[in-house]
């Protein structure tokens, strides 16, 4: 076992090290400069003088070659310095960890609410036995899925922060303050949660073990829970690993929205700068939440899934 | 039991004292399915009585009904089909009898696994993967309340060393995936008895079984039915389990009963003309008929399948005498697998020092039990599959050296048909495509050649050139396989190696392509090697057959020989567990 942890161990390094690559790469090829940007929002928009600029980028080893400024960018990440914000100053790794926790907050919950939506609107759809009401319910994950993040944001603060004052529109403030935010992300979550579930669950209904159950006398609702929703479970838990993905880009799009301080903002804000430090340890975090997630899924695998213990054991031989 | 004496078909039967209810009754069912085109009736008036302790057959073919019936008896109906009318009654006692046809949804669970236990057809698949055994016995009895959690799983250890499963205590903490098919299958038994119900449906409780595994689990069924007076009703395609396990048979087709009567009556005097057909159809029967027994249905059947033999053993005569031993030459074959890691050490040997030799315009037949290793053979055979020691020699060729031309004149002079039609035909081709795919592959005339190749081909296996057009999905299992034939056929290959090409068929199906493989061996001198699970069939179309036994070939010879005088005891033990036997030894009595 402890073998495959470290094969997966260094294929999480290679991940994140492409990621690295290609994020440099990308921003090295945008065609603009920060250091025109930065002096730009200096003065205001007033133009920049070439001489000033020049300075700036010797300044920031802008005007070495990109292999160099990659090698030297790659041997700060590796010693573990992220280095320092090209726009404010301060220290990314600060930066990152500030944000980090009120992001994780916001995921953390609307992961929580997308699991308890889509796993019970699934539930619900396949065990009721009314065609209309499972037709009904089915009919809504695609729309979750369809309607764009900002509006439904903006849908719900019209509604319970302007109309209805429930909760706050903007701001990190308390428990009250996380909760529309945390809606409005984990609606497209639910949906997809809910369509592969539901799928899931249909398919273990059909499932010659579903008659087994209800041969003995089991109820629909006693089969729900204890044959089918373990066993519909298992293609979700991979679509969780992806979806966490999912969750970190929404959270730019809803903290946007929501004024809210966060992961998701400061991606906006460093990339409207082209400030190359934090795009990069923004990224390298990202990443590294992904691989450690979809790792945690996969070892998780084998717990909900006897089946699946074999062959991750031969793999680890 | 009570007396049974033979009535006219179609009469009622009272074969039983007219105070004795049954315990099941079924009057007049109908169960429809809704269709896009409306509804479809799948069960049109069946009726059926099954007595406390008796064991009563539904037998028929695909699209017969049975399973239908059975379901409906365990309220188990897919979502679209419901009853449409008659009764179901549940019950000997007046007090506790039950009409199950109009029982409303939620008094159902009381009854499942209480009053009526199922054993479902595949054990593959019929028990949760991701729960342990044990607790899915115990869930059974706690269902019920008859056990507090921890004794229900005390008892389901008692249920699993019941039915007959070592260790009872460390099998019930294993899953499924961990136990072998006839291990589930008593399981699944246990399952269905746990809380002693007075009646037990078996669908198809063995067709997924090995032969001696199915005997081994149909007497364990009737040994633990019959010591609690549980009355079974088996649904089964096979009239050969039938005719040993039941008391009596109802036959069915196309959604009603065409006869019912006790098992003796029905083999032995058939009265419908189906029944007549699927007897005659049905292997083990046909080769456990004798000489002096009842008068043969399939006398025309048999002397017309005897003729072709002759005819392919005349053909044989006629060609150049082959190369020594035979077209088929194989020697002293071995291959191991390696399972789990590469460093566990753990390794099978799936064929072990296999020899044999197959003449020109022959068949042999390979027959063994899941994991004996045949597949293997044949795969080695067709150089699908590299062996670790030993040769096959093709025609005077080492198969395993061919490289270039000489595998692909090689690859064109054997073809392999498939077990199961409805995977080995992609289903985005036509039929047209898919028999035209090998000529398509080795550049074979022009395109207008091929067509009339296809149509050609087509009219060999007995199908109308019009299906060309169509896809396999709209064809039935048989005209599946006979497509698969006629793909194999394509290229004019000397020898065609038939996976088990049977074995996802109905009987009567199956004997019709039975026949057309004899017949095409006879037209056109093809040589058979012939892989098979099922002995009754083997006995039909082979002339030599191998048995094989944890990847050992443990006895060969003709096949009259080999089944009439087995020599090795695990072949006497694969010859009598063939179904039918019961019945054959009570006839001769």
């Amino acid at each position: 076992m402890s073998a495959y942890v470290l094969r997966r161990v260094a294929a999480a390094v290679v991940v994140l090290l492409a990621a690295f690559t290609v994020t440099f790469a990308v921003l090295y090829l945008l065609p603009s400069d920060p250091a025109s940007i930065m002096l730009d929002a200096g003065t205001g928009g007033g133009g920049v003088d070439p001489a000033q600029a020049e300075a700036l980028r010797e300044r920031l080893g802008l005007d070495q070659s990109p292999a160099e400024q990659y090698v030297a960018a790659l041997g700060r990440t590796a010693t573990g310095d992220l280095g320092t914000s090209i726009s404010s100053g301060a220290p990314v790794a600060t930066l990152i960890a500030q944000a980090l926790p009120e992001t994780a907050k916001l995921a953390g919950f609307a992961l929580l609410l997308a699991v308890a939506g889509g796993a019970g609107l699934a539930s619900l759809a396949t065990w009721t036995r009314s065609p209309r009401l499972r037709g009904l319910l089915l009919a809504l994950p695609p729309l979750g899925v369809a309607v764009p993040t900002f509006w439904v944001g903006l849908v719900l603060l019209q509604l319970l922060s302007f109309r209805l004052p429930v909760f706050p529109a903007v701001g990190n403030q308390g428990f009250a303050s996380l909760v529309l935010p945390a809606v409005t992300l984990a609606v497209p979550l639910s949906a997809t949660i809910a369509q592969v579930l539901a799928q899931g669950m249909r398919a273990a209904w059909g499932a010659a073990y579903v008659e087994t159950a209800l041969a003995k006398g089991a109820t629909r609702t006693r089969v729900q829970l204890r044959h089918v929703t373990r066993n519909a479970a298992l293609p979700s838990l991979t679509l969780l690993g992806v979806l966490v993905g999912n969750l970190l880009a929404g959270a730019v799009v809803v903290e946007t929205v929501f004024s809210r301080q966060g992961f998701g903002r400061l991606v906006q804000a460093a990339v409207t700068t082209q400030d190359i430090p934090v795009v990069l340890g923004l990224v390298l975090v990202a990443a590294l939440v992904f691989v450690v997630v979809n790792l945690l899924v996969d070892l998780a695998y084998p717990l909900l899934d006897p089946r699946t213990a074999v062959t991750s054991y031969a793999r680890s031989l | 039991m009570s007396t049974q004496t033979p009535t006219l078909p179609g009469a009622p039967e009272e074969t039983h004292a007219p105070d004795a209810r049954p315990v099941l009754a079924v009057r007049d069912l109908r169960v429809t399915y809704d269709g896009t085109d409306g509804p479809v009736e799948a069960v049109r008036g069946v009726s059926l009585e099954v007595h406390p302790g008796e064991v009563v057959a539904l037998v028929g073919e695909s699209g017969s009904g049975k399973s239908t019936t059975a379901h409906a008896v365990v309220g188990l109906l897919p979502e679209t089909g419901r009853i449409a009318g008659g009764r179901i009654d549940l019950g000997d006692d007046e007090r506790t009898s039950l009409e199950l046809a109009s029982l409303p949804v939620r008094a159902w669970p009381r009854v499942r696994g209480a009053r009526i236990g199922l054993v479902p057809q595949d054990p593959g698949v019929a028990l949760n993967p991701v729960q342990r055994v044990g607790d899915q016995v115990a869930e059974a009895l706690r269902i019920h309340a008859r056990a507090g959690r921890r004794e229900a799983h005390a008892q389901a250890v008692e249920i699993l060393r019941a039915v007959g499963i070592d260790e009872p205590q460390a099998r019930a903490r294993q899953y499924p995936h961990e136990l072998s098919g006839g291990m589930r299958q008593r399981v699944l038994i246990g399952i269905a008895l746990a809380c002693e119900p007075e009646l037990v449906v078996a669908d198809e409780p063995t067709s997924a079984l090995d032969v001696t595994v199915q005997r081994r689990v149909l007497d364990l069924l009737a040994d633990l039915t019959s010591r609690t007076g549980t009355a079974v009703l088996l649904i089964t395609h096979d009239l050969a389990v039938a005719a040993d396990r039941a008391e009596r048979i109802v036959v069915m087709k196309d959604g009603e009963v065409v006869e019912t009567g006790p098992t003796a009556r029905v083999l032995s005097d058939p009265q419908h003309p189906y029944t007549r057909e699927l007897l005659a159809a049905a292997p083990g029967l046909r080769a456990a008929q004798r000489p002096g027994t009842a008068p043969l249905p399939d006398e025309r059947d048999r002397g017309s399948s005897s003729r072709v033999q002759v005819r392919a053993r005349a053909v044989a005569a006629d060609l150049p005498t082959p190369p020594a031993g035979g077209l088929l030459v194989v020697d002293g074959l071995r291959k191991t697998f390696q399972i789990g890691g590469r460093r566990s050490g753990a390794s099978v040997r799936a064929v072990d020092d296999v020899s044999f030799s197959v003449p020109r315009g022959s068949a042999f037949a390979l027959v063994g039990e899941s994991g004996s290793g045949k597949s293997t053979t044949a795969r080695l055979v067709l150089d699908l599959e590299r062996a670790d020691a030993g040769s096959v020699r093709f025609d005077g060729v080492d198969v395993a050296g061919a490289r270039g031309d000489a595998l692909r004149t090689l690859r064109r002079r054997t073809q392999l048909v498939h077990q199961n039609p409805y995977a080995s035909l992609d289903p985005r081709f036509t039929v047209g495509q898919v028999v035209d795919e090998p000529l398509r592959a080795h550049r074979v005339g022009t395109a207008a050649q091929r067509r009339d190749r296809v149509a050609e081909l087509l009219d060999q296996v007995r199908l109308p050139a019009a299906l060309a057009r169509r896809r396999p999905g709209e064809l039935s299992g048989g005209q599946r396989q006979r497509v698969a034939i006629a793909r194999a056929l394509a290229l004019d290959p000397d020898l065609l190696v038939l996976d088990e090409p049977t074995s996802a068929l109905d009987v009567s199906v199956q004997a019709r392509v039975l026949d057309l493989l004899a017949d095409l061996r006879a037209q056109r001198g093809l040589t058979y090697l012939f892989i098979s699970h099922d002995l009754a069939v083997v006995r039909q179309v082979a002339d030599e057959v191998g048995v094989m036994s944890a990847g050992r070939l443990v006895e060969t010879g003709p096949v009259d020989q080999v089944f009439d005088h087995p020599q090795h005891p695990y072949t006497v033990e694969l010859v009598g567990a063939i179904p039918g036997r019961h019945h054959e030894r009570e006839a001769i009595r």
